[in-house]
């Protein structure tokens, strides 16, 4: 991993030892020198700062005092005392409480130095990195506490119904009503069958691999058009295209995006009505543009910001609705991907999806 | 002499409207049944029907997991109602996963008499009315 040359803050009311400092280390490091306490706090303003160092004895503020100033404002720099051997019981009262991470006495061996910094960064460093892994995994928690709360609605409660529509049906002779409660067991079946594969295409996404490769959109297409038979075999859809023979991205992502847009789409269709969806796949030197239309839904606009928000990922998904658009939101995110959601002119909505050939 | 029962069922899903209102009629709990898929729905209707439904024992079975208003959202809104339906209704939780929370929250709402796990368990639900 390559990382930033180390950037050190030197404060010390003598200018020879600044020069001295300057001279021996700008070449190595980012050296920073100030004689004056406010400039030095200034300095760490607006620089990024590893490692700061602070001469014991100042006439304004001791090096310590300097140190615990700046502590609350910029936790982060590594701080290092510099001190005569007279001030020793100052020192290891610093330590002791936790202001600075080491000391070094004057006169320096620039050799020791060089240590003492290398190490330092490395503190920093490991620092950091364990911060940063903290807020992630404060995260991680969160998100699995809300996705275990909706995840154990989404996939129990069809399992629910299934089983009051059994108990129904234990009781009932109607051929009839019999095919009614069946009819209703099939809705729930493929409900839960949605989302389970929704909750596996999340998982998927948050994996880090991306597998890219180059595909024939036709094929691809009817692929899509197979899945969505299987999922929704209760709804008619008819779907034409406008294709670029050829796709460069990540095959599996896009599945499941344009199967959630589709499946959302077509699941709007009602009684005997088609859904009319139309695909376009075009591209250039950079990016390839997969759009989606649904050319026949009347959607109310009320449903049309819903979606807008959910695909935006502004909005975290209900119970029992809403999954399938935030994995869409997930993966785009993912794909470093442009979405653009907008209502057509006349009637339904259009996607567009504009994603690197690369990342 | 007992009252009358009047049975209102609230929940999203339209299936479990069918459900739970078929295993009540097979259970022989008796009564009439309503059903309404949304919170604000069921609001406006009921607020026509103080007349109506003062005076009988109304059990209402509201499932926690829906859309844009949730159950416990629900019986806060449902507060609202005319005092003559307020004071009959008897509050009951539908859920299909039974979490902690909402079983605790449910049980230290004064207004929620139990809550309970889907599918509709009726023996178990006539226990608690007889109770």
């Amino acid at each position: 991993m390559s990382q930033k040359k180390t950037s050190i803050l030197y404060l010390d009311d003598e200018d020879n030892n600044l020069t001295a400092f300057k001279a021996s280390f700008r070449r190595e490091f980012t050296v920073f020198v100030t004689t004056k306490a406010d400039e030095a706090v200034d300095i760490l303003k607006h620089n990024e700062v590893h490692l700061i160092i602070a001469d014991q004895k100042m006439p304004d503020i001791s090096g310590v005092e300097f140190l615990e100033l700046v502590k609350s404002e910029f936790p982060d720099p590594i701080r290092i005392l510099l001190t005569g051997y007279a001030d020793i019981e100052a020192v290891i009262d610093a330590i002791n409480r936790g202001q600075v991470y080491r000391y070094i006495t004057k006169p320096w061996d620039e050799q020791d130095l060089r240590m003492v910094f290398n190490n330092a960064r490395d503190h920093y460093e490991t620092k950091r990195l364990l911060s940063k892994r903290n807020v992630e995994l404060e995260q991680a928690n969160k998100d699995l506490s809300s996705f275990i709360y909706s995840a154990s609605h989404d996939l129990r409660s069809p399992i629910a119904s299934i089983k009051g529509i059994s108990d129904l049906a234990n009781e009932e002779d109607n051929y009839e009503k019999l095919k009614q409660l069946h009819k209703m067991i099939r809705t729930e079946i493929f409900q839960l069958d949605y989302y389970t594969q929704n909750l596996i295409n999340y998982y998927q996404n948050l994996r880090d691999d991306h597998a890219y490769e180059e595909f024939d959109t036709s094929e691809w297409v009817e692929s899509l058009k197979c899945k969505l038979i299987q999922l929704l075999p209760d709804y008619s859809f008819e779907l034409s295209t406008k294709l670029s023979p050829i796709f460069f991205g990540d095959k599996h992502r896009l599945t499941a995006i344009a199967t959630n847009i589709l499946a959302n789409a077509v699941s709007h269709s009602q009684g005997d009505e088609k859904v009319d969806v139309h695909i376009t796949t075009e591209g250039n030197d950079t990016h390839e543009i997969l759009i989606i239309e649904d050319r026949t839904s009347i959607i109310d606009s009320q449903r049309v910001q819903e979606i807008g928000e959910m695909l935006a990922g502004k909005m975290e998904p209900q119970p029992g609705k809403g999954m399938g658009l935030f994995v869409v939101s997930e993966i785009t995110r993912k794909l470093k991907a442009d979405l653009d959601f907008k209502p057509r002119e006349g009637k339904g909505v259009e996607v567009t999806i504009k994603f690197p050939k690369e990342i | 002499m007992s009252k009358v029962l009047h049975i209102l069922l609230i929940d999203d899903n339209d299936i479990d409207l069918k459900v739970n209102s078929g295993l009540l009629k097979l259970s022989g709990i008796g009564g009439a049944i309503d059903t309404y898929n949304s919170c604000v729905k069921a609001f406006h209707e009921l607020q026509k029907r103080e007349e109506e439904l003062s005076g009988k024992r109304v059990i209402l079975l509201l499932d926690i997991q829906m859309p844009s208003m949730n159950g416990f959202d629900c019986v806060d809104k449902l507060k609202e109602l005319p005092p003559g339906i307020r004071s009959v209704l008897e509050i009951y939780m539908l859920s299909s996963s039974i979490d902690r929370m909402d079983i605790k929250s449910a049980e230290e709402h004064p207004d929620i008499k139990k809550i309970l796990e889907k599918p509709l368990d009726v023996y178990q639900l006539k226990r608690y009315l007889s109770d």
